[in-house]
């Protein structure tokens, strides 16, 4: 599930062997204005590098292997502002998205979220590298 | 081939308006946090510059605040750089085939310091100006 092709980077949404799109799935739970915001910076990563996005409010380094695209937004369903993180790691020129979450406020990752990514990372490498 | 994502979504005029939106704020934050990583100068830093609080300076970085015109010529008077800007076709428009992804972003809001003469050339066509296109 492509979201932007760059001059540095594709930036895709996980793709599971049962088709569901954990990250997409989350993303289109958004208001239109935190997509819009998501969608711009994917744009600036996708075309500058991830040594190109200097921003650490927007996008940083976490726990290796991963990144995560951050921002604010707000949602109808807990009709509040919320912190939202996206996974992501990188492979070759692609940078794939595992799924999205809402942050806890002053508190770092729950490892849940970790874990869940993991999940989807090797499965994602298993169905997209078994071949090369 | 397929579009992508962000293509679908600018292929409105509701979503092509929220995207120019953030992508204005982005190359504009994103120029001011690449000169405080060069300068070393922190958030905190910043806001003392400013006058202002460190969440208020986060607030205007992450995009939750907007900025103001006369905000952003704050911000780089501090940091002893200017801001200079230039028109061009809008590419959600103008570039969405195949080139559109060799834009070179970068250079839509270009930074400068003052009174040196730059020249931008690009794939759009160039323009001379003021300053010195900083790297």
């Amino acid at each position: 599930m492509c979201i932007v092709k760059g001059r540095r980077h594709s930036i895709l949404f996980a793709e599971l062997a049962d088709g569901s799109v954990p990250g997409r799935e989350f993303f289109q739970s958004l208001a239109d204005e935190t997509q819009a915001k998501l969608l711009a910076y994917f744009r600036h990563v996708a075309d500058n590098g991830k040594e190109g996005a200097f921003n650490k409010l927007r996008f940083r380094r976490e726990q290796p292997p991963y990144y995560a695209f951050k921002t604010k937004g707000w949602t109808e369903s807990r009709n509040s502002h919320g912190l939202i993180r996206f996974p992501c790691f990188c492979h070759h020129d692609l940078l794939v998205i595992t799924h999205g979450f809402w942050k806890p406020r002053q508190k770092k990752w729950p490892e849940t979220e970790y874990t869940r990514a993991d999940t989807i990372r090797q499965e994602w490498l298993k169905l997209n590298t078994s071949d090369t | 081939m397929g579009k992508t994502m962000y293509e679908e979504f600018a292929s409105t005029p509701e979503g092509r308006r929220l995207l120019n939106r953030e992508t204005l704020t982005i190359e504009v934050t994103e120029l001011i946090c690449q000169i405080m990583q060069e300068k070393g100068i922190s958030r905190k830093q910043l806001a003392e510059l400013l006058g202002k609080s460190k969440g208020r300076v986060s607030q205007m970085l992450n995009g939750e605040r907007n900025l103001t015109l006369g905000t952003v010529a704050d911000i780089f008077t501090v940091l002893n750089e200017r801001l200079a800007v230039r028109r061009q076709l809008d590419p959600l428009l103008h570039g969405q085939s195949g080139d559109f992804k060799t834009t070179r972003m970068q250079y839509w809001v270009a930074r400068v310091k003052d009174q040196q003469v730059w020249k931008y050339e690009g794939s759009r066509g160039s323009s001379v100006g003021y300053g010195e296109v900083a790297s």
